[in-house]
C-alpha cells in the first residue's frame, strides 16, 4: 500500500515538489485549525473565557447550538423536529435505492412531505405557529415543499415547451425565461411584497409561505431546463415505435418517454436539488430564520459577542455534509448510467 | 384497402413524392424497392401519418389519413409498422413492450394481453426472452419481438420500413423467415427493403420508386424477368 | 382537410389562452382596488424626487439630494463593475483550479478536487458572511491596522498605495509597457529556449520595472493614519472585498468543474496525436486541447458569468451598494415595490437577453 502512495504522489522529481508544496499547505491548514479548534479551544467555559483566549469558543457553540438548529421553537416540543428529521433521512436512504424506483415513489414522497409538516405544527393543545418554525426544520421544509411542488410545474413547463401547440409552448417560454434571468433575490421580494397587493381584501398569506411561493415559482424554472434536455434526448424512434402501437400523445409521454427521460435526467435534477437547498438560505433576506437565519442572530446575543466565525463554521459543516451527500449520490447515479445499468 | 391518389410531399423546397397513385388490395403483399433517397420510407410513413404531405389523399379503408375527423390513434391499431432501429422500448422488458399497447390503446385485460403477447413470442420464436430487457437481445431479436409487438395489435397491414437494414448478415435470414411465414398465413404488407431474394418469394406486387416517382409496378416474373424500364434494369445489375 | 392542426388541441390552446388571460384580469384589477385604497403611489415619477440618502461608493459623484434615477444608477454601475470584475477573476480561478483538476500530479488534482468540493457545497450567503466578518469583525479597527507588503488591513477597508498622476500618464505608461513587453516577448520567442509560461512571467516581471522607474518620476501617496481616519492611497471597502472574494471563489469552482469537464471531453486522440508530434503538456493543452475545449464550455461558462452577476444581488445581505441593495432602499422610502421590482427584473433580464442574442450570434445553443 505505501508503494500505491508513492507511485501517486511522489512519482516523479515535479510531482514531489507539487506534493510537497500541497502538503505543507495542507499541513499548515490542519495545523492552525487544529490548534484552534483543540488544543486552544475553549470548551468549558464562559463568554470572558472565551474572549481571553485565541482559540475557537467552543462553549458558545454548545451554549447555542439548540437555539442554532431549531430557532425559537418551543423547547418542549424539540422531539418533533427531531422526529421529523429522522424521518427525512430514513426517505432518503428509501428514495436512492433503485429497486424502490416506481410509480408510487412521488406519492410517497408526498406522505412523507405532510407527515413531516404535521409534526412540525401540531395539534390543539400542542400546535405551533409557523412564526416559531426556524433553523434546519425549517430549511429541510422549505426545499421539501419545493421540490414536492415545483418538479411537476417543471415536467409540465417542459412538456408545454416542446410541444408543438403555439400558445401552451410561448407561454412557456416566456415564463422560464423569465424566472431564470432575474435572481432568486428579486422573486423573494416581489413575493413578500407583491403577493399582499394582489390578495382581496382580508385574505394574508404569511411570510413563510410567500417565501415557500417564490422557491417553487423559481426552482420550477430551472427543473423545466433540465427535463426539457431529457425529453430532447430521447430518440424520435421512440416517438415512432409508440405512435405505431396506437398510443396518444398523453399515454406516450406517460409510459414511454417520461420514464426515460427524467431517469436520464438525474444528475442534473440532483444538482438543481442541491442549488435549491443552498438557495433557501436567502429567506434571511426577507427576514425568516432557517439555518443560516438562526445562524446569524445566535451572534447578536450581547453576552456572546464576537464568536462569527465559530457560528459560522458550525452552520458551514451542516450544509456542507447534506450538499455533499446528495452530490455523491449523483455522481454515484451519473456513473451506473454511463456503464448502462 | 389502402388507395393514395395524387400524392405530393416536399421537405422545403425539395419535391420528395410527386403524383403517386396507388391502390393496395386487401391481403396483397407489396415490395417497395429503389435507390437510397427515392422516397420509399416517406411513402409508406404517409400511410400511418408518421409523415404528412402537402397535397393529395391517402386512404386506409375508405378513411382519409390527414382528415380533421379521423381518429389517428384508432387507424394506427389497423396499420402496423416495423421499423429499421427497432424502436423497442429499453425501460421495459420485453413482455411489457407487448402488452402496453394492447392494453392502453386497445382496453385489453392484462391477462388477455398477457396471453396474446405469449401465443405472439412463440410464433416469432423468442418466448425464452420473455423476461427479459432490450439491451440483453442481440439485433435479430430485436426485430422479431418488435414484429410480435404489431403483431399484438391484430393489425390489418404491417408496413415494414427496410426491417434487415441495420442487422448484421446471420441475422438477416432469421428475421426474413418470420416475415414469409407472416405472408404465407395471409397478412398483408407494404415491404420497403434491398432483399430482392424475399421480394422474388414472397411478394405479389413490386414497386419500384425512383426519384419520388413510381417507376414499375409489375409482379415479380414482369419485374425481375421483362422490365422495360432502363432504370430498373439498371438498379438489378447492380444489385444482383 | 389537409389538418395540420388537430381540432381538440385548437381548443386546448384557446383555453388554456382565457384562462391564463382571465387569471391575470383577476389579478390586475384586484391590484388596482388595493392600490387605490392603500393610496400607494404608481407611476415612475419618483424617480425625479429627491433620494434623501447616502451611497457608500459609488463610480460617479453622487450626494443624498441626488434623484432615485442617479441613485439606481449608482447602484447599476455598482452592479456592472462587480459582475466585469468578478467575471475576469472567477474565470481565471475557474481557469488554474480547472487545469489543476486534470494534471497528472496526483496532489495538485486531489487539492483541486477538494477545493471545487468544499466550496460548491456551501451555500454562496454563508461564504459572503464569512468574509464580511472577517474582514468587518476580525480584522483591526485604523488605529491598530496591520500592514501587509504597504497595504493596511483594517476593519474598515484595505488601504493600499496608488500613483497620483492622472489618467492620461497613466494610460501613456500602460500602453508603453505592453509595447516593451511585446517586444521582449518576440526576442525571447526567437531565442525558443523558454517552454514555461514565459509571457505570464515577463509581463509581472516588466511591469515591476515599470513601476520601479517611473516611481521615480511620480509620487505615490501612502495610506497613513491621521487622527481617526486614514488618508493618502486608495480603499477598497469590506463590502466590496468580501462579495468580490466570495462571488470568484464560488463562481470561480463552478467554472473550474466545466472547464475540466470541457477537457475531459476532448477525445483522447487528440492528446497522443500532440504527443507524437512532440509538444508538451503545457504547448498541448494551451494550443490545442483549451481551443477545442471552449467550444464545449462556452455555454456552460457564459451561463455562469451570468449567474455571477445575478448572485452579485446578494450584495443587499452585506450593505454594498448595489442595483439590488439601492432599489431596496427606494422601496423601503417610497413603498412604490411594483415599479423597482420590475426594474430590478428588466434590468437583470435585458443582461440576459444580451448574453443570449451574443452566443446565438456567435453560433452557439444558449442552453447547456
Amino acid at each position: 500500500m505505501l508503494k500505491d502512495y508513492r507511485k501517486k504522489y511522489f512519482n516523479d522529481l515535479e510531482s514531489s515538489v507539487a506534493s510537497l508544496l500541497i502538503f505543507c499547505i495542507y499541513f499548515f491548514i490542519i495545523g492552525y485549525f487544529f490548534n484552534w479548534l483543540i488544543i486552544e479551544g475553549v470548551w468549558v467555559g464562559d463568554a470572558s473565557v472565551c474572549k481571553s483566549s485565541t482559540g475557537a469558543c467552543v462553549s458558545f457553540l454548545k451554549e447555542k447550538l439548540v437555539f442554532i438548529l431549531f430557532g425559537v421553537y418551543p423547547r418542549e416540543f424539540l422531539i418533533r423536529p427531531i422526529l421529523g428529521i429522522i424521518i427525512l433521512i430514513l426517505g432518503w436512504l428509501h428514495f436512492t435505492k433503485k429497486k424502490n424506483w416506481n410509480n408510487l415513489l412521488f406519492f410517497k414522497f408526498l406522505a412523507l412531505m405532510f407527515i413531516y409538516i404535521l409534526l412540525l405544527r401540531g395539534f390543539n393543545d400542542s400546535f405551533v405557529p409557523t412564526s416559531k418554525w426556524g433553523g434546519l426544520p425549517l430549511t429541510l421544509l422549505l426545499s421539501i415543499v419545493g421540490i414536492a411542488l415545483s418538479y411537476p410545474v417543471g415536467i409540465f413547463l417542459a412538456l408545454a415547451r416542446t410541444s408543438n401547440q403555439l400558445i401552451p409552448r410561448y407561454l412557456s417560454i416566456i415564463y422560464i425565461e423569465l424566472i431564470r434571468g432575474v435572481p432568486l433575490i428579486s422573486i423573494l421580494f416581489m413575493s413578500s411584497v407583491l403577493i399582499p397587493l394582489f390578495l382581496p381584501d382580508g385574505v394574508t398569506i404569511n411570510k413563510l409561505f410567500r417565501a415557500q411561493i417564490a422557491i417553487i415559482l423559481f426552482s420550477a424554472a430551472y427543473f423545466a431546463e433540465v427535463i426539457r434536455g431529457g425529453l430532447n434526448s430521447i430518440p424520435k424512434g421512440q416517438w415512432e415505435g409508440a405512435k405505431s402501437i396506437g398510443l396518444n400523445y398523453f399515454q406516450i409521454i406517460r409510459l414511454i418517454v417520461l420514464p426515460q427521460a427524467l431517469v436520464k435526467v438525474i444528475p442534473p435534477t440532483v444538482n438543481t436539488i442541491i442549488g435549491m437547498f443552498k438557495d433557501t438560505s436567502l429567506v434571511i433576506i426577507i427576514a425568516l430564520f432557517d439555518l443560516m437565519g438562526t445562524t446569524k442572530a445566535s451572534m447578536t446575543d450581547s453576552k456572546w459577542l464576537g464568536f462569527s466565525v465559530e457560528a459560522y463554521f458550525l452552520c458551514a459543516l451542516i450544509y456542507f455534509i447534506i450538499c455533499s451527500k446528495m452530490g455523491k449520490f449523483s455522481k454515484k447515479v451519473e456513473q451506473e448510467l454511463q456503464r448502462g445499468h | 384497402m389502402i388507395k393514395i391518389n395524387n400524392l405530393n410531399k416536399w421537405y422545403g423546397d425539395f419535391h420528395v413524392l410527386k403524383d403517386i397513385n396507388l391502390e393496395i388490395k386487401t391481403g396483397e403483399k407489396v415490395v417497395v424497392c429503389g435507390p437510397s433517397g427515392s422516397g420509399k420510407s416517406t411513402l409508406i410513413r404517409c400511410i400511418n401519418n408518421l409523415e404528412q404531405y402537402q397535397e393529395g389523399e391517402v386512404f386506409v379503408d375508405s378513411v382519409e389519413v390527414q382528415d380533421m375527423q379521423t381518429n389517428i390513434e384508432k387507424l394506427r391499431m389497423d396499420v402496423g409498422m416495423v421499423f429499421q432501429h427497432f424502436n423497442l422500448f429499453p425501460h421495459l422488458n420485453i413482455l411489457e413492450n407487448l402488452t402496453i399497447g394492447p392494453i392502453k390503446s386497445k382496453g385489453l385485460s392484462e391477462d388477455e394481453a398477457k396471453k396474446r403477447a405469449l401465443n405472439f413470442l412463440e410464433k416469432v420464436k423468442i418466448l425464452s426472452e420473455a423476461n427479459k430487457y432490450p439491451d440483453q437481445l442481440s439485433g435479430g431479436q430485436k426485430q422479431r419481438v418488435a414484429i410480435a409487438r404489431t403483431l399484438c395489435m391484430a393489425p390489418k397491414i404491417i408496413l415494414f420500413d427496410e426491417p434487415t437494414s441495420a442487422l448484421d448478415p446471420e441475422m438477416v435470414k432469421e428475421v426474413l423467415d418470420v416475415m414469409m411465414d407472416l405472408a404465407k398465413e395471409g397478412m398483408a404488407m407494404i415491404c420497403v427493403t434491398h432483399e430482392m431474394g424475399f421480394a422474388k418469394n414472397v411478394a405479389d406486387r413490386i414497386i419500384f420508386m425512383d426519384e419520388g416517382r413510381i417507376v414499375e409496378d409489375a409482379s415479380p416474373n414482369d419485374f425481375f424477368e421483362n422490365s422495360t424500364h432502363s432504370r430498373v434494369r439498371e438498379f438489378l445489375s447492380q444489385i444482383l | 382537410m389537409k389538418a395540420k392542426y388537430k381540432l381538440s388541441s385548437i381548443i386546448f390552446s384557446t383555453t388554456t389562452l382565457f384562462l391564463v388571460g382571465g387569471i391575470i384580469y383577476v389579478l390586475f384589477s384586484q391590484l388596482q382596488e388595493n392600490l387605490n385604497t392603500q393610496n400607494i403611489a404608481t407611476g415612475f415619477s419618483f424617480l425625479g424626487y429627491e433620494a434623501g440618502f447616502e451611497i457608500s461608493e459609488s463610480l460617479v459623484d453622487y450626494d443624498s439630494f441626488d434623484t432615485y434615477e442617479k441613485a439606481l444608477l449608482v447602484g447599476f454601475l455598482n452592479t456592472i463593475k462587480m459582475a466585469v470584475v468578478g467575471c475576469f477573476f472567477a474565470f481565471f480561478i475557474g481557469l488554474i483550479f480547472g487545469v489543476m483538476g486534470i494534471s497528472k500530479k496526483h496532489a495538485l488534482k486531489s487539492f483541486a478536487e477538494n477545493y471545487i468540493n468544499i466550496i460548491r457545497n456551501i451555500p454562496l450567503l454563508l461564504q459572503l458572511f464569512f468574509w464580511y466578518a472577517l474582514f468587518t469583525d476580525i480584522f483591526p479597527n485604523v488605529k491598530e491596522a496591520k500592514s501587509f507588503l504597504g497595504v493596511l488591513l483594517t476593519n474598515r477597508g484595505f488601504y493600499f498605495p496608488i500613483f497620483t498622476s492622472t489618467f492620461v500618464t497613466f494610460i501613456f505608461i500602460f500602453i508603453t509597457g505592453i509595447f516593451l513587453v511585446g517586444i521582449l516577448y518576440f526576442c525571447l520567442i526567437r531565442i525558443k529556449k523558454y517552454k514555461i509560461p514565459s509571457f505570464i512571467c515577463l509581463n509581472l516581471f516588466s511591469l515591476w520595472i515599470i513601476t520601479l522607474v517611473f516611481n521615480q518620476l511620480f509620487t505615490v501617496t501612502h495610506p497613513t493614519l491621521q487622527g481617526f481616519n486614514i488618508s493618502g492611497g486608495e480603499s477598497l471597502s469590506p463590502e466590496f472585498c468580501s462579495l468580490f472574494l466570495g462571488l470568484t471563489i464560488y463562481t470561480g469552482a463552478f467554472m473550474a468543474e466545466i472547464i475540466r469537464s470541457g477537457i475531459l471531453a476532448i477525445d483522447k486522440g487528440q492528446w497522443e496525436a500532440g504527443r507524437s508530434i512532440g509538444l508538451n503538456d503545457y504547448q498541448l493543452l494551451r494550443f490545442i486541447i483549451i481551443p477545442q475545449s471552449f467550444k464545449v464550455s462556452l455555454p456552460p461558462l457564459i451561463s455562469q458569468f451570468l449567474n455571477l452577476t445575478k448572485n452579485s444581488s446578494l450584495a443587499v445581505a452585506i450593505g454594498y451598494p448595489d442595483f439590488v441593495s439601492i432599489a431596496n432602499t427606494s422601496m423601503n422610502q417610497t413603498g412604490q415595490a411594483i415599479e423597482l421590482v420590475g426594474l430590478i427584473m428588466a434590468m437583470y433580464l435585458s443582461l440576459s437577453l444580451i448574453s443570449s442574442v451574443t452566443l446565438n450570434f456567435l453560433g452557439r445553443s444558449s442552453r447547456a
